[in-house]
């Protein structure tokens, strides 16, 4: 069968579309592929050295303005990427009980617990608190002491010997 | 009168030494802290393969479920790279390697010999290679994260916070909370050998001493991939919080004498204690 030159251009035009508009779909359902660096290394001499660290303050932690705060708040994955592993399910109708507690029942709910699960509940505790999922005053799991001021005084040379020692481990 | 000081001390974090010291908890409420301790470890030691970290870690290149724990940490060490702009980087994990720890400190010291030199891999900007999302994490490939001292930082505060009056301390990364046994504060030994008496705080001691082995120290500088060549040998920082203290000391001994002290107040720290390389106060 033989077609005319009209025939063929439209047939070309018409298989153009199909394969640029089915990447183009694939692309935009999964615009970062998996094996893809998410932003460009930086390298040892582009780090920041001392002089850069002396500026100013930038940032506090655990502050939505905190750099990487975009990545950490990006929500869920986009469609279309695998996510490998499970969320533990267990820990969903604790949290909902957790919710509906008063401050005693929160610890005596927190403290039935084993220590792995207790811990897991505790980091999504003070996730919940800290609105960033890092630390921050009042991020207890029971909430009832609110934020404390920190304080520090000297103590004279020989008075006495410390409790405890903070020493590099 | 004072009240009653009980006092749990025990090892973890590969050797460190740790205690809880509590006025006024019961038995079980300090047994449970320590248990989770032990918890944390499993879950996030670098060292153990079916830890969930070393998990992340070997699939770095795909999105990943992660547990609040692990996203809690993940986040914080984002912000711990933000405050300490780049000093604190948990993707060194490769120089780390590759500067001889690369297993266990009790094993790498067991070694007769240094490791044999390894080029220092480019640390990358923390933020550039790892995204958190809801309930999920990817790692760039090629990439890993070690969480040590951030994730003692948080855990100290994370257990301090349950008691009304306790010191809680990780191998150095300290929360306290309350007035102390004597009502006065907590007394804290600091690397300089000075004390300070801290209420509703937290104190963090990092430098070169500690992890040291043939031919290398923990403390990688991640703007040159390599053990740090730095002219303090330990930094004390008393912070708001043991997670700031710890960024704010890892932070100050990477700087050095001139530049570190204040580089640490500026970013929140109550009082900065140094020692030099002769282990006395600089």
């Amino acid at each position: 069968m033989s077609l005319s030159p009209g025939a063929l251009k439209l047939l070309g035009g018409v298989g153009t579309l199909l394969v640029c508009g089915t990447a183009g779909t694939v692309v935009a359902l999964d615009s970062k592929p998996d094996g893809a660096p998410l932003r460009p290394p930086v390298t040892a001499a582009s780090a920041p050295g001392p002089g850069g660290a002396a500026d100013a303050p930038t940032a506090t932690p655990c502050s939505a303005a905190a750099a990487g705060a975009d990545a950490a708040t990006s929500g869920r994955p986009p469609r279309g990427a695998a996510v490998t592993g499970k969320p533990d399910a267990s820990l969903r109708p604790i949290l909902q009980r957790l919710a509906a507690a008063d401050s005693v029942e929160r610890r005596s709910i927190i403290a039935a617990l084993p220590a792995a699960q207790r811990l897991q509940v505790i980091a999504a505790l003070r996730a919940g608190a800290a609105a960033d999922g890092c630390s921050g005053p009042g991020a207890t799991p029971s909430g009832d002491r609110g934020s404390l001021v920190p304080t520090v005084v000297d103590v004279p040379p020989d008075s006495a010997t410390p409790l405890v020692v903070s020493s590099v481990s | 009168m004072s009240a009653a000081l009980d006092v749990h001390r025990f090892s973890a974090f590969g050797g460190a030494s740790c205690e809880v010291l509590a006025v006024g908890a019961g038995a079980d409420e300090v047994s449970a802290a320590v248990a989770e301790v032990y918890a944390f470890e499993a879950a996030l030691s670098r060292f153990r393969p079916d830890s969930e970290l070393s998990r992340l870690n070997a699939a770095a290149g795909h999105r990943v479920v992660v547990s609040p724990l692990l996203r809690a940490l993940l986040t914080c060490a984002l912000d711990a790279f933000a405050l300490s702009d780049g000093l604190v980087n948990a993707a060194v994990l490769p120089a780390l390697r590759a500067a001889g720890y690369d297993q266990t400190i009790e094993r790498v010291r067991r070694r007769l010999a240094a490791p044999a030199p390894v080029h220092a891999p480019a640390v990358p900007a923390l933020d550039a290679v790892l995204e958190v999302g809801d309930g999920w994490a990817r790692l760039a490939p090629g990439t890993a994260l070690d969480l040590g001292g951030v994730g003692k930082g948080w855990l100290a505060d994370a257990l301090g916070e349950r008691f009304a009056n306790a010191a809680v301390n990780l191998g150095g990364d300290l929360r306290a909370r309350g007035d102390g046994p004597e009502g006065a504060g907590w007394t804290i030994g600091l690397c300089d050998g000075s004390t300070v008496a801290v209420r509703d705080a937290g104190v963090a001691t990092s430098g070169v001493g500690g992890r040291r082995w043939a031919g290398g120290h923990h403390l990688v500088d991640p703007r040159s991939g390599r053990p740090a060549h730095t002219d303090l040998a330990a930094v004390s920082v008393v912070a708001a919080d043991a997670l700031r203290a710890e960024i704010l000391a890892k932070g100050t001994a990477l700087l050095g004498r001139v530049d570190g002290s204040a580089w640490a107040c500026a970013r929140g720290a109550l009082r900065v204690a140094v020692a030099g390389a002769e282990g006395r106060a600089a």
